[in-house]
């Protein structure tokens, strides 16, 4: 096993932690959102059209980290503005989208003659290959994301509770999901260096879940959270070092365990402290008041006649005079 | 004086069925109104229509003299839906009423003592503040209604707009939410709200408008009555 400290000293493992903190950091910021609007699988797909990005760097010769986040956010957009304009891509139209990017991602690796082997390392995350230039994208990517998340923290919470009284709080609620679309693919894409596209849902969506088991309340669910993601990131990292591992896939089992650990934590958190029990709701009360049957009053006299009370009686009203409920219909007058 | 609340001619459809066929409504300021009416009568899509919630083809809405989509005042308003999601994960109770303060907020701006402030009182006048910091899937129906006036009211609205707060409530629930309206009422909020019943909200009210099929057919005071 080598020693952590030496393997600490090579500028690349510092570049490959410094990577997988900001990774840790950015992931659960946005998931915590991306969780709420049950955006997981959007994640997961996004990152297919992301390897788009990849190939079409790898044919023209681009730097592949940069094409791929602009790739992938510019889809994300594509599908929230459809998604705004009530033309939403159903089920099948994003698997389309997402499968398309994939393929055409691996096509084009193909024709820059670099096969899949170049691929892998966006697919499954290559935390040691990582340049200086990407480590300084994904500072920038990391840093305006978890800042847009935390300044904007009040707006995207009221969004995600309930977009129609978001609006009434004269909210931008498109502008608000489209930010958190973008934010997604943004975190995807740029965590295609660390734990790789293929898991990178899982590191915004296992911490936030691993947070909400010990935590209460949203703000202490999401600081905890992106306490947990950059433990796990810079722990994995090591770790996968240490057991030479990749660390990718380290990172979001140490993640899994985490939140298998919590899960028990959290399960014997609230056996100690029950709640008390709730208030028990009863079957709603309708009073019913039963209608008359007797005819002797003239139904005409009720027009404009002092001393006649409406009532509410099924879907109309009912006047009421000498204690008898009469109900306009048509040109007469019907007791009921 | 300035309506609160002013809609006439309004016509609305859903999909291809126009929902309301030329409403009028006005909310004068400090009025209790109840809009009442069967299931499919149009009365929610009437308060939603009145919010910008959903568009309208004929007519005109006015908040307080201004048309929603040109309205910014929205602190003026507080909006009570019906059975509110709030799925958040993990909220909590005042996390939740915070929320109702951003129309005064805005943008990066951290909360000040004034709404704390609010924030509290609203909390204190829906007798929520022992439960404020209960994460919201603990509460039972009536705690969440009470939770989500509470947001309502952290933004200290002129004029309150519920859709049928006591769906789904039993009596005592009903009850209390009565109680706190009437509270509300004296102390000269306006208010108006979709009703299916009137129960234990009948001596709040100032009038009463019904809706039958997407018709006004009845504003005044109403006795009380059934909904079957």
């Amino acid at each position: 096993m080598p020693d952590i400290l030496d393997v600490l000293a090579y500028p690349f493992m510092q570049r490959a932690l410094i990577a997988a903190v900001l990774s840790g950091l950015l992931a659960p910021a946005v998931g915590m959102y991306v969780v709420q609007r049950r955006l997981s699988l959007l994640g997961d797909g996004l990152g297919h059209v992301a390897i788009a990005g990849v190939g079409l760097a790898l044919v023209t010769g681009w730097t592949p980290f940069p094409v791929a986040v602009a790739v992938c956010v510019l889809g994300a957009v594509a599908i929230e503005a459809l998604r705004g304009t009530g033309k939403a891509p159903g089920d099948t139209g994003l698997a389309i989208l997402f499968y398309g990017g994939l393929a055409l991602g691996i096509l084009l690796a193909g024709v820059a003659n670099r096969g899949t082997a170049a691929l892998s390392q966006y697919l499954f995350g290559s935390l040691t290959t990582v340049s200086g230039s990407d480590v300084l994208v994904l500072a920038v990517l990391c840093v305006t994301g978890v800042a847009l998340t935390l300044l904007l923290a009040p707006q995207l919470f009221s969004v995600c509770a309930d977009e129609e009284y978001a609006r009434t709080q004269g909210l931008p609620v498109r502008a608000l999901n489209m930010l958190i679309v973008a934010l997604a693919a943004i975190t995807v894409s740029a965590s295609m260096r660390t734990v790789g596209v293929l898991l990178v849902s899982a590191l915004m969506v296992v911490p936030v879940a691993a947070a909400s088991n010990i935590a209460t309340g949203f703000r202490a669910t999401l600081l905890t959270a992106l306490g947990i993601g950059v433990a796990v990131a810079a722990f994995g990292t090591l770790g996968s070092v240490a057991l030479d591992t990749p660390s990718g896939a380290t990172i979001v089992v140490l993640a899994v365990a985490v939140f298998v650990l919590t899960a028990a934590l959290g399960g014997a958190i609230r056996h100690r402290h029950r709640p008390p029990a709730e208030e028990p709701e009863l079957p709603t009360f309708t009073p019913h008041i039963p209608a008359e049957a007797d005819a002797t009053h003239p139904p005409e006299t009720l027009e404009g006649m002092p001393g006649t009370t409406a009532v509410l009686h099924g879907d109309h009203v009912d006047y009421l005079l000498h204690g008898h409920r009469h109900a306009p219909h048509g040109d007469h007058w019907d007791e009921h | 004086m300035v309506n609160p609340l002013s809609v006439s001619g309004l016509k609305v459809t859903l999909g291809a069925t126009e929902v309301l066929h030329g409403v009028d409504l006005t909310v004068s300021r400090g009025e209790t109104v109840a809009l009442l009416g069967a299931n499919g009568s149009g009365k929610t899509t009437l308060l939603r229509a009145a919010l910008g919630l959903i568009p309208h083809v004929a007519g005109e809405v006015k908040l307080f003299d201004t048309p929603p989509t040109r309205f910014h005042e929205w602190s003026r308003i507080g909006y009570v839906p019906q059975h509110s999601q709030l799925q958040v994960l993990k909220a909590t109770v005042i996390e939740m009423v915070r929320s109702g303060r951003l129309a005064r907020r805005g943008v990066l701006r951290l909360q000040n003592l004034a709404d704390k402030a609010a924030v509290t009182k609203a909390l204190q006048v829906v007798r929520m503040s022992d439960l404020a910091n209960r994460e919201l899937t603990e509460l039972s129906g009536g705690q969440r209604q009470r939770a989500v006036i509470a947001r309502a009211l952290a933004g200290e609205p002129e004029l309150l707009l519920l859709d049928e707060p006591l769906a789904g409530l039993d009596m005592r629930s009903q009850e209390a939410l009565a109680a706190i309206l009437a509270e509300l009422k004296a102390a000269g909020l306006t208010i108006c709200m979709v009703l299916h019943e009137l129960g234990p909200m009948k001596p709040l009210l100032d009038r009463s408008v019904v809706l039958r099929e997407g018709n006004v057919i009845y504003s005044g005071q109403l006795a009380g009555g059934t909904y079957a």
